[in-house]
């Protein structure tokens, strides 16, 4: 609107009501050649050769999503479902990194939330929260993410030994050369079920603060 | 009973006149009397000359007939004749004219004489003629000589009785006019007297009034004087204070008629302002109108921004809707890139196109983050709007109000000002009339002015009149006092 005193253009007021009122009657498509670009662009992306793989051996397909400040990485392989984070029902007596349980296709599942587990404070939970459902053996669980980032092909032999001083040292396997630290998810299931055994898991608790 | 001077100068007057009309009255009377014997005197004398004429006729005739028969010619027959006729028409007037019974008598005798001495002459005549003288002669001496006998004595005594009438009525005129004087020179002595005495009866009655008039007049008279100044004196100064007043009065009608003036400027401007207020007054109402139009407008404005709000809200939750299948959709790609992560090889292309399902519902997810925020402004623009049109149905509202406090003020001020403009028409209106009645006070007191002047004039004629009389007064005073004197 425009501002008290200046009288309103009426004209411009029209001309701009005429400019909304035709992209309206165009179907709320863009402009012919901005539609033009985005799908010549896509196109391009489409029909760019892709590089070969690398070697079969060393190749790892991880999944890699975000939780509080850190990107990790998960073996699609271990990879069961994504779903989105609804109904979670939390657990009383339990350690802070167990979020809750979720009702998933008939099977309850625990969720893990790795920055408490990590010691990083949460962030609150937004939109879009997920939930990677992984099976370790026999076991299935989910690990809480904030964001799911894609699947990320990597050389097995690219991997870092992880920071040993870390609170998430003991889970993780290497980190990528982008920073994506790589779980290892038979210590996480190991975790959750020593404690699951374990009862309080009392001496864990300043860890995981 | 009060003697006037008049009636007393009349009565006198008359008294003498009266004694002198008697006095002409007897000398009149005695007049006529003596003048009626003159004329009994002169017709007798003229009967006495007739009388004398007769006798010298029938004298005349006898002479003639005895010189015929004397000489015996025949002219004097004729002559003879001719006497005789004469005579016989003298005896006739004399029987005729002759007023006493005695002398008629006396004159037809002598008439019958005549004719008989004519008829003897005539027969003696006749003998002569014939020659018988004897005859003739007899004749003659018996019948002519003795009738000529008679009458001669008869006409003798009748001529003198008449002459004895005559000088007794002469003899009656003189004593008639000796006591006739007498009687007038005694009557005119009387009047002298009585008129003496009476002017001087009258003298010193009319003096003595005339003295103490002429005092009186003489005081009053000079009263009159010294009043008349003091009028005139008046006068002058009621005529300067006139001509102050009518100066007033011009001032004052002067001043009426700017009065009058200013009063009609007053009622024009009246009117024209009267015109102007029920100008402001439509221009009040248009306005009203229009603001209630406004209104109007922006209520509809702000219904139309609610409904587009609401309209923005069911966007909003289809966005939702189309955020909610974005995020199905990316978690769908996700676990197709994981399924086909998990084929290997086999799923290498199916790898990638999850891969663009995913960047799809990303950009999806992204598009209604920006669809929510742009929904957002919207909201909050829509909410600003219809703010905005509330401030304006509020502030068109106080308008609304104070636009008809306006009214109402144009309206007190209208009839104000008609009570104003009634006020100045009647203010006109009187305005006229004072200057209507003050023209007539101006004519009025011009009239006064002539009137003043008129009476200014006439106060010095009589200033001058009073003079006059003043100074008559005196004369009369000294007059009346040296007669008095003279008199007295």
């Amino acid at each position: 609107m425009s501002a008290r005193g200046a009288p309103l253009d009426w004209e411009a007021a029209h001309a701009r009501l005429g400019a909304v009122r035709r992209a309206l009657d165009a179907g709320g498509a863009r402009e012919p050649e901005e539609a033009a670009r985005v799908l010549a662009r896509r196109a391009a992306a489409l029909a760019a050769p892709r590089p070969e793989a690398p070697a079969p051996g060393g190749t790892l397909e991880l999944l890699v999503f975000d939780v509080a400040r850190g990107r990790y990485g998960v073996e699609t392989g271990h990879v069961h479902e994504v779903f989105a984070l609804d109904g979670l029902a939390p657990l009383p007596g339990v350690p802070a990194f167990l979020r809750g349980v979720v009702n998933h296709r008939g099977r309850i599942l625990p969720v893990i939330d790795l920055g408490g587990l990590f010691g990083q404070a949460r962030e609150g939970e937004g939109e879009g929260a997920r939930v990677v459902a992984v099976e370790v053996g026999a076991m299935r669980f989910g690990l809480a993410a904030d964001a799911v980032v894609g699947i990320t092909p990597v050389a097995g032999r690219e991997l870092a030994p992880p920071p040993p001083a870390g609170a998430e040292a003991p889970f993780v396997r290497g980190v990528t050369g982008e920073l994506v630290a790589v779980l290892a998810l038979e210590a996480l299931a190991q975790r959750i079920v020593v404690d699951d055994e374990g009862g309080r898991a009392a001496p864990k608790r300043g860890e995981a603060r | 009973m009060r003697w006037t001077i008049a009636r007393r100068i009349t009565l006198g007057y008359a008294a003498v006149l009266l004694l002198l009309a008697v006095v002409g009255l007897v000398a009149t009377y005695a007049l006529s009397g003596t003048g009626t014997a003159l004329q009994d005197v002169i017709r007798r004398e003229e009967l006495l000359d007739a009388a004398m004429e007769a006798r010298g006729d029938t004298d005349r005739a006898v002479v003639s007939f005895l010189r015929y028969f004397a000489t015996g010619e025949e002219g004097f027959i004729e002559e003879r004749e001719q006497r005789v006729r004469e005579a016989q028409a003298g005896l006739a007037r004399l029987q005729q004219g002759s007023p006493d019974a005695e002398d008629k008598k006396a004159w037809g005798d002598i008439r019958a004489i005549l004719d008989a001495w004519d008829g003897a002459a005539k027969a003696a005549i006749v003998a002569r003629r014939a020659g018988r003288d004897a005859e003739a002669r007899r004749i003659t001496v018996e019948r002519v000589l003795p009738a000529r006998d008679r009458w001669q004595p008869m006409i003798r005594e009748v001529i003198g009785r008449e002459r004895a009438r005559t000088h007794a009525v002469a003899a009656a005129a003189a004593t008639l006019a000796g006591r006739t004087q007498w009687a007038v020179l005694a009557l005119g002595g009387i009047a002298l007297v009585v008129g003496i005495l009476l002017a001087w009866g009258l003298a010193r009655s009319i003096v003595g009034t005339l003295r103490t008039s002429i005092a009186a007049l003489g005081s009053a008279s000079a009263e009159i004087l010294a009043s008349t100044s003091q009028q005139a004196s008046g006068t002058a100064e009621e005529a300067t204070a006139v001509q102050e007043t009518s100066a007033t009065i011009d001032e004052i009608r002067q001043t009426a008629q700017v009065s009058a003036q200013k009063a009609r400027a007053v009622t024009e401007e009246a009117q024209r302002t009267a015109q102007v207020s029920q100008d402001g007054r439509r221009a009040v109402e248009e306005s009203v109108r229009g603001m209630q139009d406004t209104r109007t407008r922006m209520e509809t404005i702000a219904e139309r921004v609610l409904a587009l709000s609401e309209q923005g809200q069911a966007i909003g939750e289809i966005m939702a809707t189309v955020g909610e299948l974005a995020e199905q959709s990316n978690l769908l790609a996700v676990n197709a890139a994981i399924e086909a992560a998990k084929a290997g090889e086999a799923g290498r292309g199916f790898a990638v196109v999850a891969a663009e399902v995913k960047s799809l519902a990303e950009q999806s997810k992204q598009a209604t983050a920006q669809v929510r925020t742009i929904l957002n402004e919207i909201q909050r623009a829509t909410q600003a709007a219809v703010m905005a049109a509330e401030q304006g149905v509020k502030a068109s509202d106080a308008g609304l109000a104070t636009v008809a406090r306006a009214d109402e003020a144009i309206r007190l001020l209208a009839d104000s000002l008609t009570t104003s403009a009634q006020a100045a028409q009647q203010i006109l209106v009187s305005a006229q009339q004072q200057a209507t009645g003050l023209d007539q006070v101006g004519l009025a007191m011009h009239n006064v002015q002539q009137a003043s002047t008129q009476n200014m004039a006439s106060t010095r004629q009589m200033e001058r009149a009073a003079q006059d009389l003043n100074e008559l007064a005196g004369r009369l005073k000294a007059l009346v006092v040296s007669t008095g004197n003279a008199r007295g």
